[in-house]
């Protein structure tokens, strides 16, 4: 048996929920836990991959925090979700469309949470290179992912799951749809800087 | 910054990746005959003592054995069969991720521990038969396997006779018969459902399940004990009546003292010797320190489960073998498929209402109902081919479901669930997917990686018009059957499972006997890797309807005793 040894521990990836517009995570180092929390207050698409910008917040034990400002969070990937869609959100019913179906024969069954019953379940970000020092958290956090669960728990985190979703799916999946990926964004960065 | 440091040089004669199923047979296979053993496990050791649940009645808990609110979504979104008492059976997905295509989910429900998902499996051990193994040459799709039923039978025998599986033997051509302890008994409601079938020309047949209906000496050896029909298999069995391979497997490996087992050992990848192309060890990730460790193996037995194995396999990069580890073939990661569910029909038997509640009618084995389409020219059916079966039953376990169904509360509610306990009945399809190149998982493109740093799968699958047109014809079959038996207040469904809920994911590493269009040989070893064998249901070529884990445990046994030939006369 060999081992290698790692002197500065890299943190691979940080698993974080919706917060109301914010993303809430816990990093752990041993026994000792801090809040991560990042605070996007834009969105863009850039070859068909959205990209959110904002602050990331770092809550030491002793309630020190400490932020790093125009953190940048680009999608790497997602998750399709295995449960139901979230519903098309009311509030948005006179800015936005939802994504239509591609598929073809309505007479056969359809397969549980996909094509027009999808939705994305997880988020892969790739954070821009933050460093553990300014943010007092004792980690390598220079290729850092953050793994965005979208299980939302209020209306509003319900509605940016939705416009989430539909921006992958007309962006990435099969209904890619320009025009629609705007009206999303328009909605998202409405969300985010009310 | 990293730097090396050699503790030891040990060569282990084989290195097994998981001690699920295939892992934990292969290690009793193989230190039996006298190999030494390293077993690598990527999650805890378990402790039944403290671990298992069997015997904990939901309404012990707060949350009714649900779980506090939430808890699955925030950390075990896709782990669909765990429950409060068992959720430390599944990883986290919050550790583990994997991506998809937008709009193309696929749900992988994973078990890194001790004992894999042998753990909290559903038991169902069918034989396949040259309806499934020479499906191509009958039907016209794809390619058959490289192997007939006459050559793999005694491995099943062997394998049943290990595990024991309570069954009957039916003499239906296309579900063979076994080497079975005696069959569990069908409840009042099953004995209805059975004369429905029969009126439809269905054959409705007792299920074979790993369960002991009756102790051998080699299960009594390891302290096995008979099933005594609590019904709460998935919480853990504490008294190993159900196979798995912690109370089963891995402690015949272990009384042979040739067998060392390494939890919380995360692979990374096969080790290739540049020298010989040979893989020559394995990189591992301590699950707890992430340390960087490397273990040396003469023969690597890679058996981490489907996607997991493949994973390893697309992770082994190297000079020599660029595209994942034996795969100038590009077919690794190809034609990945998951049975399917969903379609069928559920309803009550009046007529059993408020009968008295019997021992057996806490049986988790239900009953079973063999493929009935394209048989023969007499069964064709137009639109698809290949064909379903149907798992259900009408039995009940320790916690009354049919309680969601009924109002009110107080002692009316209880005296209205005692009444209607007996009566629920359902029929659920398992159906075969069709092996399709364009199905298939790759390292994730985009770079997402685990929490180990890892590179992640990503999985591409859908299901096509074969398997809709199947599920179509399931649900109208189940609801007729249903109908026929005399149920009532029948629910038709109609929705097909997402790809990977039914939790037999299979392909990816297919066996076959062209190099140029397979990853492995007839006996499970890589075409272009000598010295590695893939065991799991990454080696399958179709997905046949049946339940998969016994043609993995047969496929193992065979696997071990053509690797050991070899061994033998020094050709690995």
């Amino acid at each position: 048996m060999q081992i290698t040894r790692t002197t500065t521990r890299k943190l691979h990836s940080i698993h974080a929920l919706p917060s109301g517009r914010d993303f809430s995570g816990v990093i752990e180092a041993g026994r000792v836990k801090y809040r991560f929390t990042f605070s996007p207050d834009n969105v863009r698409v850039e070859q068909s991959k959205f990209i959110l910008t904002g602050i990331v917040t770092a809550s030491a034990p002793n309630g020190r925090k400490y932020q790093a400002k125009n953190v940048t969070a680009t999608l790497l990937a997602t998750q399709g979700s295995a449960s139901s869609p979230p519903p098309f959100p009311r509030s948005l019913e006179r800015t936005v469309k939802p994504v239509e179906s591609t598929e073809q024969d309505g007479s056969l069954p359809r397969t549980e949470a996909t094509g027009v019953l999808s939705s994305v379940g997880v988020i892969y970000f790739k954070l821009s290179s933050l460093s553990g020092k300014q943010l007092g958290v004792p980690f390598d956090l220079s290729k850092t992912q953050l793994n965005v669960r979208l299980y939302p728990r209020s209306e509003s985190e319900r509605d940016l799951q939705w416009l989430y979703s539909a921006l992958v799916l007309v962006t990435l999946g099969e209904s890619q749809d320009e025009k629609k990926a705007e009206s999303y964004v328009t909605e998202i960065n409405r969300i985010l800087k009310a | 910054m990293q730097r090396k440091n050699s503790l030891s040089k040990k060569i282990y004669d084989v290195i097994i990746i998981g001690s699920g199923a295939s892992g934990g047979m292969a290690a009793k296979e193989l230190t039996e005959k006298g190999l030494e053993v390293l077993v690598l496990e990527a999650g805890p050791m378990i402790n039944p003592i403290r671990d298992f649940s069997m015997n904990k009645f939901s309404y012990e808990s707060m949350y009714r054995g649900f779980g506090p609110p939430g808890w699955k979504q925030r950390e075990r979104w896709m782990q669909d069969t765990a429950g409060e008492f068992s959720r430390h059976f599944y990883v986290k997905d919050s550790e583990h991720p994997y991506t998809t295509e937008p709009g193309k989910p696929f749900l992988w429900v994973r078990a890194r521990i001790v004992g894999g998902k042998t753990l909290h499996w559903g038991r169902l051990s069918w034989r396949l038969s040259d309806l499934d193994f020479k499906a191509a040459t009958r039907e016209g799709f794809d390619v058959d396997w490289p192997i007939d039923y006459e050559e793999i039978a005694p491995y099943y025998t062997k394998a049943e006779e290990w595990i024991g599986v309570s069954g009957n033997n039916d003499n239906l051509w296309w579900q063979p018969n076994g080497n079975y302890l005696p069959p569990m008994a069908l409840t009042c409601g099953e004995l209805r459902l059975k004369k429905g079938a029969e009126k439809l020309g269905i054959k409705l047949i007792q299920p074979r399940v790993a369960m002991l209906t009756a102790v051998k000496p080699h299960h009594k050896k390891y302290g096995r004990a008979q099933c005594h029909y609590c019904g709460s298999c998935g919480n853990g069995c504490s008294v190993g009546a159900m196979f798995n391979s912690l109370s089963s497997t891995l402690p015949a490996a272990l009384a042979t003292g040739r067998m060392t087992l390494r939890p919380n050992s995360i692979v990374r990848q096969l080790i290739v010797d540049p020298n010989t192309s040979k893989a020559s060890g394995v990189a591992v990730v301590d699950r707890l320190t992430h340390q960087e460790l490397e273990f040396s193996g003469k023969v690597i037995i890679v058996a981490a489960s489907t996607l997991e194995s493949t994973r390893i396999l697309l992770n082994s990069k190297s000079r020599q073998h660029p595209e994942g580890l034996g795969n100038s073939s590009k077919v690794l990661g190809h034609y990945l498929v998951d049975h399917f569910g969903g379609t069928g029909a559920a309803g009550v038997f009046p007529m059993f209402a408020g009968r008295d509640v019997i021992n057996e009618d806490g049986k988790s084995s239900g009953i079973f109902i063999p493929r009935f389409r394209n048989l023969n020219k007499e069964t064709k059916h137009p639109k698809f081919v290949h064909g379903y079966g149907f798992e259900g039953g009408s039995a009940i376990g320790a916690f009354p479901g049919v309680a969601r169904r009924i109002e009110g509360f107080g002692s009316e509610f209880k005296k209205q669930v005692r009444r209607w306990y007996v009566t629920p009945v359902g029929l659920t399809t398992r159906a075969n997917m069709l092996s399709r190149y364009e199905n298939f998982v790759e390292i994730d493109p985009d770079g997402v990686v685990d929490a180990w740093g890892i590179p992640v799968l990503k999985v591409h699958i859908q299901h096509s018009d074969n398997e809709r047109e199947m599920g179509k014809d399931a649900a109208d079959m189940a609801e007729s059957v249903l109908r026929e038996a005399g149920a009532e207040d029948i629910t038709t469904f109609r929705q097909m499972t997402v790809p990977g809920r039914i939790i037999h994911e299979l392909g990816t590493a297919r066996m076959g006997n062209d190099p140029k269009t397979s990853v492995l040989n007839k006996y499970n070893q890589m075409h272009e890797v000598k010295n590695v064998f893939v065991t799991d249901g990454a080696a399958y070529v179709g997905a046949a309807n049946q339940n998969p884990t016994l043609t993995i445990l047969a496929l193992t046994i065979r696997a071990c005793e053509y690797l050991f030939d070899e061994w033998k006369r020094k050709n690995i």
